[in-house]
């Protein structure tokens, strides 16, 4: 694995990565990486190209041009070598139907040479009186959590996690910030696709804002606070700007409303 | 592979048209017709001489054009192969074991309709297993391939499943499976002949009855056929869709 300068091991690193869907470009010579026990999260506007960047990484879909090494080794040629150490949750992706909770931890432990014991797994992420349930019958929350956990059965060094708490309680999201910070505190590297600013602010290390398939800003919120600073008209830019209203100050503008026609 | 063996067994439309269906179909047409060798059959064999076979061909086209296109497009449809896909297991050595659980069941039901069929009604079986053995498992391959081809084939796993239940209830009432085509108009006997599981009957009713290959020609022709084409097609589209 590459060091970084002060030693840190890069779990993954994305060169000049470009996806194209006929004439569209959804990602446009991105470049960033991931090094172990860091949260990165990536943030941007629905279609900037977020979840098309985080299946090349995983090897689910090919890049039109660019270069990805995750643990060295390219996801495309050899992608059941690197699921050996990486985890995923998909923003677009299921579990059979009729399946039992402990049947499916099972099952996916199966997969792993030595994978985790997911007894503890179960205890410590709040479902070990859920290993009798069927999967359909959690809770949005449950079903995130178990989705987390799944994705830690193979002992994984990095964790690509996308949009994991989209339409969850804000209850059901504390008690997974809490998990990943556990999970962090593990030395693993974590790729956290998000929506919620808050979830960024208390979570990240590092800071991906994609737009229209680019990065236009990489680094710590401090760093993107500075940036912010240096970039927005004197007259939008205050001190007391939240991560939130520095994106939406980024942010493409939306149409707004008129709510007298809607009345 | 266990897991795959539970899923089959909880849903439970595959069994019950596997197993439950054509021994209630034994008993039911059993109970009525007996096994007396009569007129429809030119008194060589009886009605559940010729019934069994048939059988053994809706039990292949149940778990082949049923169960097997249906579970495989709904994988596809919620996107359960890509979560395969992020796991060392990859997806398709998920779908191997899918096929192989599936065909698997269609040759135990295979068995069983035959064990009730002599137990029951004392059937009479002529021919040589060492040809029905190979009729049996060249039907599954042409049957499976037309499954497979139905799964790969269609975009959305809906229209998949809609197919799949057309072609397996068309296939089950004009093809001989479970009604007996010696009693269907002329008209209707003609558009059964492009029914592949028709085929099957034939197939497996000649070898059951002491035919050898060289009088069911034909049916091996179109099964092997029927084999390549949907196999092939089937395998190229899966390949270009990824199923992701």
């Amino acid at each position: 694995m590459s060091e970084r300068g002060n030693n840190v091991s890069i779990l993954a690193k994305v060169n000049n990565l470009s996806v194209q869907y006929g004439t569209n470009i959804a990602v446009n010579k991105i470049s960033f990486d991931v090094s172990a026990g860091e949260i990165v999260a990536v943030i941007g506007s629905n279609g900037s190209g977020k979840t098309s960047s985080m299946e090349c990484l995983g090897g689910l879909r090919n890049p039109s041009d660019g270069t990805i090494a995750v643990f060295d080794k390219d996801p495309q040629t050899d992608r059941k070598e690197i699921y050996k150490q990486l985890g995923v949750q998909l923003q677009e992706s299921a579990y059979p139907e009729k399946i039992k909770v402990g049947e499916i931890c099972d099952w996916f432990s199966s997969f792993y040479e030595n994978p985790a014991d997911y007894e503890k797994l179960l205890a410590q992420f709040g479902l070990a009186d859920k290993k009798k349930s069927y999967t359909n019958k959690l809770s949005g929350g449950q079903k995130q959590r178990l989705s987390i956990l799944l994705a830690m059965l193979g002992r994984p060094k990095l964790l690509i996690l996308d949009e994991l708490t989209t339409g969850l309680d804000p209850e059901a999201r504390r008690s997974i910030w809490e998990i990943l910070k556990v999970i962090k505190s593990g030395g693993i590297g974590i790729l956290l696709v998000s929506h919620y600013m808050d979830e960024v602010e208390n979570l990240a290390d590092r800071i991906i804002f994609m737009q229209n398939g680019k990065i236009t800003f990489t680094g710590t919120l401090a760093a993107l606070r500075n940036f912010a600073q240096e970039n927005l008209h004197a007259d939008k830019w205050s001190e007391r700007m939240s991560l939130e209203d520095i994106y939406l100050a980024f942010a493409p503008q939306q149409k707004t409303v008129d709510l007298g026609e809607l009345m | 592979m266990q897991m795959i063996v539970k899923l089959y067994i909880r849903d439970f439309a595959s069994p019950f048209f596997s197993v439950a269906f054509p021994l209630g179909s034994i008993l039911l047409f059993g109970s009525i017709f007996g096994n007396e060798p009569n007129e429809l059959f030119n008194y060589q064999h009886g009605s559940m001489d010729a019934m069994i076979p048939a059988l053994v061909g809706m039990v292949i086209a149940v778990n082949g054009i049923m169960t097997l296109p249906l579970n495989l497009s709904e994988f596809m449809t919620n996107k359960v192969y890509k979560r395969f896909d992020a796991t060392p297991m990859g997806k398709g050595n998920i779908i191997l074991v899918q096929v192989f659980v599936y065909l698997l069941a269609a040759l135990l039901s295979t068995v069983i309709v035959i064990v009730a069929g002599r137990i029951i009604y004392n059937i009479n079986i002529v021919g040589d297993w060492f040809v029905i053995i190979p009729a049996i498992l060249l039907s599954c391959v042409a049957i499976f391939s037309m499954g497979f081809f139905i799964a790969a084939i269609f975009k959305s796993g809906k229209v998949a499943q809609v197919v799949s239940y057309i072609v397996y209830f068309l296939m089950i009432f004009i093809s001989g499976a479970t009604v007996p085509l010696e009693i269907m108009p002329d008209n209707i006997r003609t558009f059964a002949n492009i029914l592949p599981l028709t085929h099957v009957v034939n197939l497996l009713q000649g070898t059951f009855h002491g035919q050898g290959i060289g009088e069911q020609v034909t049916a091996i022709y179109i099964l092997v056929g029927i084999a390549l084409v949907c196999g092939s097609i089937g395998a190229m589209m899966y390949r270009r869709r990824k199923w992701a």
